[in-house]
């Protein structure tokens, strides 16, 4: 049973945490919460950060490096980094039971069926989707990972999503000093910004798919938009695996991942979860051999009751040494079954870079998510953002449904 | 009389040598008889790949493809719906598809033209100690209606240029040659 969202059923772990619930729940539409403990005009205190009354489950982390790492044994570290952030996380024991009830064995995406059950068995708000991109103790080491909480229910939304990527000479300062030897020490940084922008984002304070940084020697090298693309629109998309010529394993899966973010930031393009969007590929029996077909387009676009279906191939994604990417991506539109977007990108880590290594991007994540970035933005070039800021879809309700049912998860 | 002769042959001379050199640098073929603005959608098949790049017709493809697009005179059916017909119409070789093959494709998919090609080079070339990128790409365009080839174009960019012997540099990204080539090919289709 769950209780109804009213300003009256609000959790009651603290008067503070009470009262910014109220705040929020009954703000409606604000998006801006101020900052428990802060006042305006002068510096806030320290304060610990206030638990967020947000139940989530961690589903074992999906490895997309490429090679073996220790997936299991990042679990722990994950779930410690969300429980420092106040989020009331569901893992182990309970989570593996669930998913070998359930037989799930893919846990890189949630699906409906999943969505459902882990609400009702569960008990839980959402689902966080981990996903491992770089995981290579060096030297230097390097660290890629991204983020998502996946609502779940009847109908599994990404409500939020994020990535860090990082390798230990980013940054080496004066005699080298802030170059990180330590896989463990960057893997601590990765989790804690990541649970930190979750936490951010349940508090109104932070955005639903923070960006990725943009400059102008990442933007695609050919594009071409089709004049009966409105990107204007709220349109929903499915972004298919791109298909993958590439060396890397699961490439085209890591160029699909950064579109799903990039568009999770646009203000009309709502992308589907990848978790749904596979179960219709399944059920349908969709195989993309040369890239997707019209037909599977089609088929997709019935299944999944999308406007948009994006798709590519990815030709190079290289992250050992100098990161390098090359990916072209194609968007369908429902309505004419056509091409709407296409377009080349190719970039390498030292692209525009002239002086001492300054600027240099040195993880194919960042490289890609970058790329990513550019070509969502010529995708919707001259469409204004609502009200000069990027919205939350669907972020309000999410979080209304989430304190809601604190009465029922705890009572 | 006698010193005017030989001073009017030189522009001629010159108007010669100078066509020789211009049609050294790619073949080019249109149909007279063809009237170009009929074809609307083409499909641009798999890219013969004589290189040693294994995936030097696919990225040569991708970027012809877009560029075609991105002209806005034609509409490219995406690949993976010609992978499709291709293997439903079980066309053995989609790179250099026969006549009835093609007139196959241009019912199924709804296409005025199918577009095959050659990637003839693409890598690294030496000499000495100067290296440069160089690709070569033969395009044809054929007509679904009866098979027949329209237009034909080749195009070679890159190499080493006299500043990569004289300082002894990399030449042009492989990617901006590529590009090179491309938009060789496609202005060459539109001329």
């Amino acid at each position: 049973m769950t209780s109804s969202p009213s300003c009256s059923d609000r959790p009651r772990a603290s008067p503070l945490v009470a009262a910014v619930a109220l705040g929020l729940a009954c703000a409606g539409a604000s998006r801006e919460a101020p900052s428990p403990g802060s006042t305006p005009g002068r510096a806030a205190p320290p304060v610990a950060r206030p638990v967020a009354p947000v139940r989530v489950a961690l589903f074992p982390i999906e490895n997309l490096t490429g090679s073996t790492a220790p997936m299991r044994e990042l679990v722990g570290p994950v779930e410690r980094a969300l429980a420092l952030q106040g989020l009331d996380v569901v893992s182990g024991e309970a989570v593996q039971l669930f998913l070998a009830r359930h037989r799930i064995r893919y846990t890189g995406g949630l699906d409906r069926p999943s969505a459902r059950a882990a609400r009702e068995e569960l008990g839980v708000d959402g689902v966080v989707i981990t996903t491992f991109e770089t995981y290579r103790p060096g030297p230097p080491p390097r660290v890629a990972l991204t983020m998502r909480l996946v609502s779940s229910g009847e109908d599994p939304t990404i409500q939020w999503i994020d990535g860090f990527g990082r390798a230990g000479d980013d940054a080496p300062g004066l005699l080298g000093l802030g170059i990180v030897d330590d896989l463990k020490a960057l893997e601590r940084e990765a989790l804690a910004r990541l649970a930190g922008s979750l936490a951010d984002f349940l508090w109104r304070k932070g955005e639903r798919a923070p960006p990725c940084p943009r400059g102008r020697r990442y933007r695609p090298a050919i594009a071409y938009r089709s004049a009966t693309f409105r990107p204007g629109r709220d349109q929903t998309v499915a972004v298919v695996p791109f298909l993958n010529r590439s060396k890397r394993r699961g490439g085209g899966d890591l160029v699909a991942l950064a579109f799903v973010r990039q568009l999770a930031a646009t203000p009309n393009l709502h992308p589907v979860e990848p978790g749904v969007v596979r179960e219709a590929l399944l059920g349908q029996r969709i195989i993309m051999e040369g890239g997707i077909s019209l037909e599977a387009a089609r088929l997709l676009v019935g299944v999944l009751d999308v406007d948009l279906v994006l798709a590519g191939e990815v030709l190079d994604y290289d992250d050992a040494g100098l990161p390098k990417v090359n990916f072209a991506a194609t968007m369908l539109d429902r309505g004419s079954g056509q091409v709407v977007w296409q377009s080349i990108s190719y970039n390498q880590g030292d692209d525009g870079v002239f002086f001492f290594d300054l600027g240099t991007v040195s993880t194919a994540e960042r490289l890609a998510c970058r790329m990513a970035a550019n070509v969502v933005d010529r995708m919707i070039e001259g469409v204004p953002a609502r009200g000069g800021e990027r919205p939350v879809p669907g972020a309000g309700r999410f979080l209304e449904q989430a304190f809601g049912q604190r009465k029922a998860i705890r009572p | 009389m006698t010193r005017l002769f030989p001073t009017r042959r030189i522009p001629a001379t010159l108007l010669v040598a100078l066509s020789a050199c211009a049609s050294a640098g790619g073949q080019n073929y249109h149909d007279k008889n063809m009237d170009f603005g009929s074809i609307r959608t083409v499909a641009v098949m798999p890219f013969v790949n004589l290189s040693h790049d294994n995936l030097a017709g696919d990225r040569v493809r991708d970027v012809f493809t877009t560029m075609l697009l991105a002209s806005g005179s034609v509409y490219v059916v995406p690949y993976g719906e010609v992978a499709r017909v291709s293997a439903r119409a079980g066309i053995v070789n989609p790179s250099s598809p026969s006549v009835e093959e093609m007139i196959k494709l241009g019912t199924q998919l709804k296409i005025d033209g199918v577009i095959t090609g050659v990637v003839k080079e693409y890598g690294e070339l030496r000499s000495g100690s100067a290296s440069g990128n160089t690709v070569s790409v033969s395009l044809q365009l054929l007509e679904t209606a009866t098979g027949k080839i329209v237009w034909t174009g080749s195009s070679t960019k890159g190499g080493i240029s006299f500043k990569d012997r004289l300082l002894g540099g990399s030449g042009a990204p492989m990617n901006d040659v590529t590009e090179a080539v491309c938009d060789d090919l496609v202005a060459k289709l539109f001329r």
